[in-house]
Protein backbone atom coordinates (compact mmCIF):
# COMPACT_ATOMS: atom_id res chain seq x y z
CA UNK A 1 0.00 0.00 0.00
CA UNK A 2 1.44 3.26 -0.82
CA UNK A 3 0.19 6.95 0.08
CA UNK A 4 0.18 10.11 -2.05
CA UNK A 5 -0.88 13.63 -1.37
CA UNK A 6 -2.42 14.85 -4.52
CA UNK A 7 -1.67 19.33 -3.73
CA UNK A 8 -4.78 20.81 -1.35
CA UNK A 9 -7.44 18.46 -2.71
CA UNK A 10 -7.19 14.90 -1.37
CA UNK A 11 -4.48 12.00 -0.07
CA UNK A 12 -5.07 8.38 -1.78
CA UNK A 13 -3.81 5.52 -0.54
CA UNK A 14 -3.28 2.68 -3.80
CA UNK A 15 -2.00 -0.41 -4.29
CA UNK A 16 -4.61 -2.06 -1.29
CA UNK A 17 -4.68 -5.77 -1.33
CA UNK A 18 -8.48 -7.21 -0.30
CA UNK A 19 -7.79 -8.03 3.35
CA UNK A 20 -6.30 -4.87 3.84
CA UNK A 21 -9.69 -3.22 2.13
CA UNK A 22 -11.97 -5.06 4.09
CA UNK A 23 -9.93 -3.78 7.62
CA UNK A 24 -10.67 -0.01 6.13
CA UNK A 25 -14.06 -1.06 5.39
CA UNK A 26 -14.74 -2.01 8.95
CA UNK A 27 -13.83 1.24 10.53
CA UNK A 28 -17.14 2.33 11.67
CA UNK A 29 -18.42 -0.90 12.99
CA UNK A 30 -14.77 -0.79 14.44
CA UNK A 31 -15.92 2.38 16.04
CA UNK A 32 -18.68 1.72 17.71
CA UNK A 33 -18.97 1.83 20.93
CA UNK A 34 -22.01 1.31 21.93
CA UNK A 35 -22.19 -2.55 23.50
CA UNK A 36 -19.13 -1.78 25.43
CA UNK A 37 -19.17 -0.04 28.50
CA UNK A 38 -15.56 -0.18 29.06
CA UNK A 39 -15.11 1.28 25.46
CA UNK A 40 -18.01 4.22 26.18
CA UNK A 41 -15.86 4.96 29.16
CA UNK A 42 -12.87 5.34 27.27
CA UNK A 43 -14.58 7.64 24.63
CA UNK A 44 -16.45 10.06 26.91
CA UNK A 45 -13.94 10.00 30.12
CA UNK A 46 -14.06 12.05 33.04
CA UNK A 47 -12.95 15.57 33.02
CA UNK A 48 -12.41 15.33 37.08
CA UNK A 49 -10.96 12.69 39.23
CA UNK A 50 -12.59 14.45 42.69
CA UNK A 51 -15.32 16.92 41.37
CA UNK A 52 -18.35 14.47 41.30
CA UNK A 53 -20.51 17.83 40.80
CA UNK A 54 -18.63 18.52 37.58
CA UNK A 55 -18.59 14.70 36.44
CA UNK A 56 -22.54 15.28 36.55
CA UNK A 57 -23.10 18.04 34.54
CA UNK A 58 -20.32 17.03 31.93
CA UNK A 59 -22.21 13.84 31.74
CA UNK A 60 -25.46 15.51 30.86
CA UNK A 61 -23.96 18.60 28.63
CA UNK A 62 -20.90 17.73 27.38
CA UNK A 63 -20.97 13.72 26.73
CA UNK A 64 -24.50 14.58 24.09
CA UNK A 65 -22.18 16.98 21.85
CA UNK A 66 -19.33 14.67 22.14
CA UNK A 67 -21.18 11.70 21.16
CA UNK A 68 -23.26 13.95 18.18
CA UNK A 69 -19.44 15.17 17.13
CA UNK A 70 -17.91 11.48 17.19
CA UNK A 71 -20.99 10.05 15.11
CA UNK A 72 -20.81 12.67 12.50
CA UNK A 73 -17.05 12.18 11.94
CA UNK A 74 -18.14 8.21 11.71
CA UNK A 75 -20.71 9.07 9.09
CA UNK A 76 -18.60 11.03 6.98
CA UNK A 77 -15.92 8.21 6.84
CA UNK A 78 -18.62 5.68 6.03
CA UNK A 79 -20.11 7.87 2.81
CA UNK A 80 -16.13 8.41 1.53
CA UNK A 81 -15.97 4.76 1.67
CA UNK A 82 -19.17 3.59 0.11
CA UNK A 83 -17.71 6.70 -2.58
CA UNK A 84 -13.99 6.29 -2.69
CA UNK A 85 -12.54 2.85 -2.00
CA UNK A 86 -12.42 1.50 -5.07
CA UNK A 87 -11.34 -1.78 -7.00
CA UNK A 88 -9.63 -0.62 -10.26
CA UNK A 89 -8.35 -3.74 -11.11
CA UNK A 90 -9.90 -7.03 -10.80
CA UNK A 91 -6.15 -8.98 -11.92
CA UNK A 92 -4.32 -7.06 -9.85
CA UNK A 93 -3.19 -8.70 -6.37
CA UNK A 94 -3.91 -5.33 -4.89
CA UNK A 95 -6.81 -3.59 -7.06
CA UNK A 96 -8.14 -1.07 -4.38
CA UNK A 97 -7.23 2.37 -3.76
CA UNK A 98 -8.98 4.93 -1.24
CA UNK A 99 -9.55 8.79 -1.79
CA UNK A 100 -9.85 10.74 0.96
CA UNK A 101 -10.86 14.69 0.34
CA UNK A 102 -8.86 16.57 3.23
CA UNK A 103 -11.44 18.34 3.87
CA UNK A 104 -12.58 15.34 5.60
CA UNK A 105 -9.29 14.78 7.02
CA UNK A 106 -10.29 15.71 10.75
CA UNK A 107 -13.34 13.44 10.40
CA UNK A 108 -10.80 10.34 9.27
CA UNK A 109 -8.78 11.48 12.18
CA UNK A 110 -11.29 10.86 14.75
CA UNK A 111 -12.93 7.49 12.90
CA UNK A 112 -9.81 6.18 13.16
CA UNK A 113 -9.04 7.34 16.65
CA UNK A 114 -12.00 6.31 17.82
CA UNK A 115 -12.11 2.89 16.29
CA UNK A 116 -8.48 1.80 18.07
CA UNK A 117 -9.67 2.97 21.37
CA UNK A 118 -13.02 1.25 21.29
CA UNK A 119 -10.68 -1.86 20.15
CA UNK A 120 -8.31 -1.50 22.41
CA UNK A 121 -10.63 -1.35 25.53
CA UNK A 122 -12.97 -3.89 24.32
CA UNK A 123 -10.40 -6.41 23.47
CA UNK A 124 -8.07 -5.09 27.17
CA UNK A 125 -4.92 -5.07 25.29
CA UNK A 126 -2.21 -4.22 27.86
CA UNK A 127 0.13 -1.25 26.96
CA UNK A 128 3.39 -3.76 26.17
CA UNK A 129 1.07 -5.17 23.54
CA UNK A 130 -0.16 -2.11 22.16
CA UNK A 131 3.79 -0.84 22.26
CA UNK A 132 4.37 -4.05 19.94
CA UNK A 133 4.95 -4.27 16.35
CA UNK A 134 2.37 -5.75 14.55
CA UNK A 135 2.85 -9.79 14.66
CA UNK A 136 4.27 -11.43 11.63
CA UNK A 137 1.43 -13.82 11.74
CA UNK A 138 -1.82 -13.50 12.25
CA UNK A 139 -3.13 -16.87 14.88
CA UNK A 140 -5.77 -15.36 16.59
CA UNK A 141 -8.56 -12.74 16.66
CA UNK A 142 -6.75 -10.94 18.99
CA UNK A 143 -3.43 -10.17 16.84
CA UNK A 144 -5.83 -9.50 14.41
CA UNK A 145 -7.36 -7.28 15.83
CA UNK A 146 -3.72 -5.62 17.36
CA UNK A 147 -2.63 -5.99 13.61
CA UNK A 148 -6.42 -3.84 13.20
CA UNK A 149 -4.90 -1.16 15.56
CA UNK A 150 -1.63 -1.28 13.81
CA UNK A 151 -2.85 -0.23 10.17
CA UNK A 152 -5.42 1.97 11.35
CA UNK A 153 -2.72 4.13 13.58
CA UNK A 154 -0.44 4.12 10.22
CA UNK A 155 -3.25 5.85 8.33
CA UNK A 156 -3.39 8.28 10.93
CA UNK A 157 -0.09 8.69 10.69
CA UNK A 158 -0.07 9.53 7.11
CA UNK A 159 -2.97 11.23 7.21
CA UNK A 160 -1.66 13.68 9.40
CA UNK A 161 1.48 13.86 7.42
CA UNK A 162 -0.39 15.02 4.26
CA UNK A 163 -2.32 17.82 6.19
CA UNK A 164 -1.24 21.46 4.90
CA UNK B 1 -3.90 38.15 69.20
CA UNK B 2 -2.56 35.26 67.07
CA UNK B 3 -6.04 34.03 66.54
CA UNK B 4 -6.89 37.13 65.16
CA UNK B 5 -4.14 37.06 62.90
CA UNK B 6 -4.79 33.39 61.87
CA UNK B 7 -8.43 33.86 60.96
CA UNK B 8 -7.65 37.18 58.95
CA UNK B 9 -4.93 35.07 57.24
CA UNK B 10 -7.26 31.70 56.57
CA UNK B 11 -9.94 34.35 55.29
CA UNK B 12 -7.67 36.07 52.37
CA UNK B 13 -6.67 32.64 51.58
CA UNK B 14 -9.97 31.52 50.67
CA UNK B 15 -11.31 35.00 48.71
CA UNK B 16 -8.24 34.58 46.40
CA UNK B 17 -9.21 31.66 43.91
CA UNK B 18 -6.61 29.66 43.08
CA UNK B 19 -6.37 28.68 39.69
CA UNK B 20 -7.24 25.31 38.25
CA UNK B 21 -4.63 22.92 35.67
CA UNK B 22 -5.61 21.46 32.73
CA UNK B 23 -4.06 18.22 32.66
CA UNK B 24 -3.45 15.52 30.24
CA UNK B 25 -2.88 11.95 30.75
CA UNK B 26 -0.89 9.19 29.46
CA UNK B 27 -3.08 6.70 26.78
CA UNK B 28 -1.07 4.18 25.13
CA UNK B 29 -3.20 4.14 21.99
CA UNK B 30 -2.85 7.95 20.87
CA UNK B 31 -0.22 8.35 18.75
CA UNK B 32 2.73 10.70 19.42
CA UNK B 33 2.54 12.71 16.18
CA UNK B 34 -1.51 12.73 17.12
CA UNK B 35 -1.09 14.46 20.66
CA UNK B 36 1.85 16.75 18.88
CA UNK B 37 -0.66 17.45 16.29
CA UNK B 38 -4.06 18.36 18.80
CA UNK B 39 -1.59 20.61 21.06
CA UNK B 40 -1.15 22.62 18.04
CA UNK B 41 -4.46 23.11 16.98
CA UNK B 42 -6.09 22.96 20.70
CA UNK B 43 -3.62 25.33 22.88
CA UNK B 44 -2.07 27.40 20.10
CA UNK B 45 1.60 25.74 20.70
CA UNK B 46 4.38 25.89 18.16
CA UNK B 47 5.59 22.47 17.25
CA UNK B 48 8.45 22.44 19.47
CA UNK B 49 6.43 23.43 22.91
CA UNK B 50 3.43 20.71 21.65
CA UNK B 51 6.26 18.18 21.32
CA UNK B 52 7.89 18.74 24.84
CA UNK B 53 4.50 18.36 26.27
CA UNK B 54 4.01 15.78 24.70
CA UNK B 55 6.78 13.60 25.41
CA UNK B 56 6.02 14.90 29.14
CA UNK B 57 2.69 13.23 29.06
CA UNK B 58 4.91 10.04 27.68
CA UNK B 59 7.30 9.59 29.99
CA UNK B 60 6.12 11.63 33.48
CA UNK B 61 2.41 10.01 32.37
CA UNK B 62 0.74 13.85 32.36
CA UNK B 63 1.53 17.39 32.02
CA UNK B 64 -0.17 20.52 32.60
CA UNK B 65 -0.82 22.24 29.42
CA UNK B 66 -3.02 25.13 30.79
CA UNK B 67 -3.55 26.64 33.87
CA UNK B 68 -5.99 29.75 34.26
CA UNK B 69 -9.88 29.57 35.10
CA UNK B 70 -12.26 27.79 35.65
CA UNK B 71 -14.54 28.56 32.77
CA UNK B 72 -11.64 28.79 29.90
CA UNK B 73 -10.18 25.27 31.70
CA UNK B 74 -13.63 23.47 30.76
CA UNK B 75 -13.56 24.39 27.62
CA UNK B 76 -10.44 23.23 26.67
CA UNK B 77 -10.93 19.90 28.32
CA UNK B 78 -13.75 19.57 26.05
CA UNK B 79 -12.14 20.28 23.61
CA UNK B 80 -9.37 18.02 24.15
CA UNK B 81 -11.98 15.24 24.68
CA UNK B 82 -13.66 16.05 21.52
CA UNK B 83 -9.82 14.72 19.89
CA UNK B 84 -10.19 12.03 22.09
CA UNK B 85 -7.64 12.95 24.72
CA UNK B 86 -7.46 11.81 28.23
CA UNK B 87 -7.82 15.42 29.87
CA UNK B 88 -9.30 16.56 33.38
CA UNK B 89 -9.19 19.66 35.09
CA UNK B 90 -7.82 19.99 38.63
CA UNK B 91 -7.04 22.83 41.53
CA UNK B 92 -3.56 24.45 40.79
Amino acid sequence: MKFYRHGSQYAEFVGIDPFLAELIRQIPQAADADDNTLAKDRLFSSPTKDNAELAADWQELVVPELRTQFRSAVSQVEHDLAENLCETDVDDDFPFRLQIPLEHADAWLSALNQARLVLASRYAFSDEELGERFPPQLKSLRELVLYQITIYGWMQELIITALP
Amino acid sequence: MAETLTQEKTRTEESVERPWNVVVHNDPVNLMSYVTMVFQRVLGFDRKRAEKHMMEVHKAGRSVVWTGGREKAEMIVQQLHGFLLLATIEKD
